[in-house]
C-alpha cells in the first residue's frame, strides 16, 4: 500500500530545500565581489538581488515550515531531485537580469547546465559577457560536480534497500570513509590539491601563451573549474582552441581524467595504494574503452581525408575524445567540425565515448565505466557458462578496492540504466528531428548524448532560437542524466504517492 | 510516514498565496530586466555589414569553389589569387571547399592578443555583435552566439590592433587577407586563417555601461532584507 505524503513530510522537504537554495544565494557574494573589483556594477546588483531573493526563500521557506522529524531516505532523494531543478530558477537569475539571456528558460537552462557540469549554453554574446557573471558560470558547474559526489556518496549508496537494482549500493566505494562530513572534507580536500597545482600550471602555461598574468590567472581558474568538475563552459566561444597552446591542453588533459576518476580510487592513490588504478574495473573499463574509442577516431580522422599529417589528426583526436569520454565538452575545434570535417567513423567514437563517460563517484556523466565493466563481465560469464559443462559452476569477479563476486543484482541494476540512458538517447534525438528541420539523425543523436550524458559538445543544433520545447527537452535530459533516474524515479513516485496514495 | 493527517484547506491557501508571491515577484524582476538603460554608439563597421547581401558577394560552398592554388613551380614563388570575402559560419559548413585559399575576413577582434615570436593569434568574430549592433549589453538586441575563426597575425600585424574586445570594449575590427588552412599543423591541427595582410576598418569602442537604477536599489533592498533574516535567526537561536 503506498502512503500519501502528509504535511509534516513537506515540511521536511520544504525546509532542507530551503537550505538547498539559501546556499546557493550565499554563494553569489563570490562572484558579486568579483563583479566590484571589476566596476561591473550592473553584474553586481544581478548578482545581489538574485542571491538575496535566494537566501530570503530559503530561509522563510525553513523559518515557516519548520520540521523536527528526521528526514528519511525517501525524502532525501526527493529533496535531491527537486535541488537540481530549484536551484536554477535562482541561479539563472543574474544572467537573465543582465541581458545575456533571452528569456527566463534560457537563464534557467544555462544555470542547470552549469549545475549538472553538461556546459551547453544558450548565454548569447558571450565574448562580451562581464567576468563576474562568466565566474558565476563556471563556479556553478564546482557546485553542481561537487554536489553530486558527495550525493552519490552518501545517499545513492546508503540504499537500505531502497535503491532497487538502479542504485549504485551494492557497488559502493566502500573504502570512502561513511560520515558525510568526513567524506565531503576529503573530497574538497582533494579538490583544493588539484585546484593549487592545477591553476598555478594552467597560470604559467597562459603567460606562455601569451596571456597578461591577471588575464591568465582568470583563465586558469575557469580552466579548472571546468576542466575538473567536466563541465564544459569556457571564458570564450571558441573553447580550449582559443589559447593556441599545447601545454594548456596537455593540462586540461590531466584535470579532465582526475575530474572523471572516481574518489574512490583518488582515495586509494592518497593512500599510496597505486595498484588499486591497474586492479579496479571502473580503470580498466575506462582504458579500454578509450585506447578502442581512440583507435576507431584515428581510423575515422584518417579516412575523413581532413587530416595529412599525424600530429594535428592525434593533437586534435586525443584531446576531444578525452573530453568526450570524461564528459567535459571541452573542444580544440568548433565542435560543428566534428560533424562537417570528420567523417562518420571519429563522430560515431565521441557520440559512443560520451554514453559511456566517466566513473561512478566522480563528476562525470553518462552511463558510468562500472555499469558497463559489470555489463561487459556479466557477457564474458555467460559465454564461458555456454562453453562450460553444465554442471560447471560459473563464478566471475571484479576488483573494485577489494575482490567482489559478481551477482545478478548487479548485472541487472547495470542493464537497467544503461537501458535508461539509451533509450534517454533515442528519444531526444527523435524529439531534435521532428523539431528541427534540416538535420540528420546523426547529428540530432549527437546533440541529444551531449546533453543526457552531460557532456555538452554541442553541434550547433542548440541555440537560443531554438524551440522552447527542445530547451525543455534538453533541460529534462541534463536532469535525468545527472541523477542517474534514481532521484527522478523518487520524485515521481512521491507525486504519484501525493496523488493516489492512502491517508 | 507512520500516522497520517490529511492536508489542512488552510495549507492550501498558503500554497495560493505562495503561489502569487511567485507570481508578483517574478513580474517584478521581469519588469527590472526591462528598465535597463542602453546607450547604443554607433557599432555598424562600414564595409562589413551586409554579410548576408548577396550583393556582398560573400563567397559560399554553394558556389563551386576552383581548387586550391597549386605552387607549380615548387619554388613557393606562385602568387594565389584572392577568393573574395568569406565569413566564419560559412567556412564552418564546409572547410574542405576553402582549404588553401586566399581570402578576405573582416572580424572584430576579441579577448587577448596571444602574442609569439613571429607574430601573434588573435579570435576574431564576425557575428552581429562584432560588425552590425555592438556587443550585446550596449542594446539589448539578441542575435545569437558569437562566431569566428583563429587567425595568426603575422609579423608586425599584431600592433595593428589597440584594444581587444571584451566585457568592456567592442574591440577594433580588422580586414584580413591570409590564406585557410583547414588543419593547421603549425597550431596542432585547427582551422585557421593566416593573415600576410591587415588593416583595421573601425577602431576599438570603450562601452558605456549605464547603471540600472532601478535593479540596483531592489538589490540593495533586497541585500538589507537578507542580511538582516538571517542576524535575526543567529540571534534568535542564540537566545534559545
Amino acid at each position: 500500500m503506498i502512503l500519501r505524503p502528509d504535511v509534516r513530510d513537506l515540511r521536511v522537504i520544504a525546509s532542507s530545500l530551503g537550505r538547498v537554495v539559501a546556499g546557493v544565494g550565499a554563494l553569489m557574494v563570490l562572484p558579486a565581489a568579483v563583479a566590484a573589483g571589476h566596476h561591473e556594477w550592473d553584474a553586481m546588483s544581478a548578482l545581489l538581488l538574485s542571491g538575496a531573493l535566494a537566501v530570503l526563500t530559503g530561509r522563510l521557506a525553513t523559518l515557516l515550515l519548520p520540521s523536527r522529524r528526521p528526514a528519511t531516505w525517501t525524502h532525501g532523494m526527493v529533496t535531491i531531485g527537486l535541488s537540481w531543478l530549484v536551484a536554477p530558477v535562482f541561479a539563472g537569475l543574474p544572467l537573465f537580469l543582465a541581458g545575456h539571456a533571452d528569456g527566463f528558460l534560457d537563464g534557467y537552462f544555462e544555470a542547470l547546465s552549469g549545475l549538472t557540469t553538461t556546459g551547453l549554453t544558450l548565454v548569447q554574446d558571450l565574448d562580451h559577457l562581464a567576468v563576474s557573471l562568466n565566474l558565476w558560470r563556471h563556479l556553478l558547474q564546482f557546485v553542481g560536480g561537487q554536489s553530486i559526489v558527495i550525493v552519490i556518496l552518501t545517499m545513492f549508496t546508503t540504499t537500505s534497500g531502497h535503491g532497487g537494482s538502479l542504485s549504485l549500493g551494492d557497488i559502493r566505494d566502500n573504502r570512502i570513509t561513511p560520515n558525510v562530513s568526513r567524506t565531503g572534507r576529503f573530497i574538497l580536500t582533494v579538490a583544493a590539491a588539484f585546484a593549487a597545482t592545477g591553476v598555478t600550471a594552467l597560470t604559467i602555461a597562459g603567460i606562455a601563451a601569451g596571456l597578461g598574468p591577471g588575464r591568465a590567472l582568470t583563465h586558469a581558474g575557469a580552466l579548472f573549474l571546468t576542466a575538473y568538475d567536466t563541465g564544459g563552459f569556457s571564458l570564450q566561444s571558441t573553447s580550449a582552441s582559443y589559447y593556441h597552446s599545447g601545454a594548456v591542453e596537455a593540462i586540461v588533459i590531466v584535470l579532465m581524467i582526475a575530474g572523471a576518476l572516481s574518489y574512490g580510487i583518488h582515495f586509494e592513490l592518497w593512500r599510496g595504494n597505486r595498484r588499486e588504478l591497474l586492479r579496479n574495473i571502473e580503470t580498466r573499463t575506462m582504458g579500454l574503452t578509450f585506447l578502442a574509442l581512440l583507435t576507431v577516431t584515428f581510423v575515422g580522422l584518417g579516412r575523413s581525408g581532413a587530416f595529412t599529417d599525424v600530429g594535428p589528426m592525434f593533437r586534435q583526436g586525443l584531446f576531444t575524445l578525452v573530453s568526450a569520454h570524461t564528459t567535459s565538452g571541452l573542444t580544440l575545434s568548433d565542435p560543428r567540425l566534428i560533424v562537417t570535417d570528420w567523417g562518420l567513423l571519429a563522430p560515431a567514437a565521441m557520440v559512443a565515448a560520451m554514453s559511456v563517460g566517466g566513473m561512478a563517484s566522480s563528476s562525470a556523466g553518462g552511463i558510468k565505466a562500472i555499469r558497463v565493466g559489470l555489463m561487459l563481465k556479466g557477457i564474458f560469464q555467460e559465454v564461458r557458462r555456454v562453453l562450460l559443462p553444465e554442471s560447471a559452476v560459473v563464478l566471475a569477479t571484479y576488483h573494485q578496492h577489494r575482490r567482489q563476486v559478481l551477482r545478478d543484482v548487479h548485472i541487472r541494476g547495470a542493464a537497467t540504466v544503461l537501458l535508461l540512458f539509451l533509450f534517454t538517447f533515442l528519444v531526444g534525438g527523435l524529439i531534435t528531428l521532428f523539431t528541427i528541420p534540416d538535420v540528420d539523425f546523426t547529428e540530432a543523436l549527437f546533440e541529444s548524448t551531449a546533453a543526457a550524458s552531460n557532456t555538452g559538445m554541442s553541434v550547433g543544433i542548440l541555440e537560443p532560437s531554438a524551440p522552447a520545447v527542445l530547451k525543455v527537452v534538453y533541460a529534462l535530459q541534463m536532469w535525468f542524466g545527472r541523477l542517474e533516474f534514481m532521484a527522478v524515479f523518487a520524485l515521481l513516485g512521491y507525486a504519484f504517492a501525493f496523488v493516489r496514495g492512502r491517508t | 510516514m507512520t500516522s497520517r493527517s490529511p492536508i489542512h484547506p488552510r495549507t492550501f491557501v498558503q500554497v495560493i498565496v505562495a503561489f502569487g508571491v511567485v507570481l508578483v515577484t517574478a513580474a517584478l524582476i521581469a519588469q527590472l530586466r526591462a528598465a535597463k538603460p542602453h546607450e547604443t554608439p554607433a557599432f555598424l563597421v562600414e564595409g562589413a555589414e551586409d554579410a548576408d547581401d548577396p550583393g556582398a558577394e560573400i563567397v559560399s560552398c554553394e558556389r563551386t569553389l576552383p581548387g586550391a592554388d597549386e605552387d607549380a613551380s615548387g619554388d613557393g614563388s606562385a602568387e594565389p589569387t584572392l577568393l573574395g570575402r568569406v565569413t566564419s559560419s560559412r567556412v564552418l559548413e564546409c572547410p574542405e571547399a576553402f582549404d588553401g585559399h586566399l581570402v578576405t575576413y573582416i572580424g572584430e577582434v576579441i579577448g587577448d592578443v596571444l602574442h609569439r615570436d613571429d607574430g601573434a593569434w588573435v579570435l576574431m568574430n564576425d557575428d552581429d555583435y562584432a560588425l552590425e549592433v555592438g556587443p550585446l549589453a550596449s542594446h539589448g538586441e539578441f542575435r545569437g552566439y558569437n562566431s569566428g575563426l583563429s587567425v595568426w597575425l603575422d609579423g608586425d600585424l599584431p600592433d595593428l590592433v589597440t584594444h581587444p574586445g571584451g566585457p568592456d570594449w567592442r574591440g577594433d575590427v580588422l580586414q584580413v587577407e591570409g590564406i585557410i588552412h583547414r588543419v593547421d599543423p603549425r597550431d596542432g591541427g585547427g582551422l585557421t586563417i593566416r593573415a600576410t595582410d591587415a588593416q583595421v576598418l573601425a577602431e576599438a569602442v570603450p562601452l558605456s555601461h549605464p547603471v540600472n537604477r532601478p535593479q540596483a536599489i531592489a538589490a540593495g533592498l533586497l541585500s538589507a532584507a537578507a542580511v538582516a533574516l538571517v542576524v535575526f535567526e543567529r540571534a534568535a537561536a542564540r537566545r534559545r
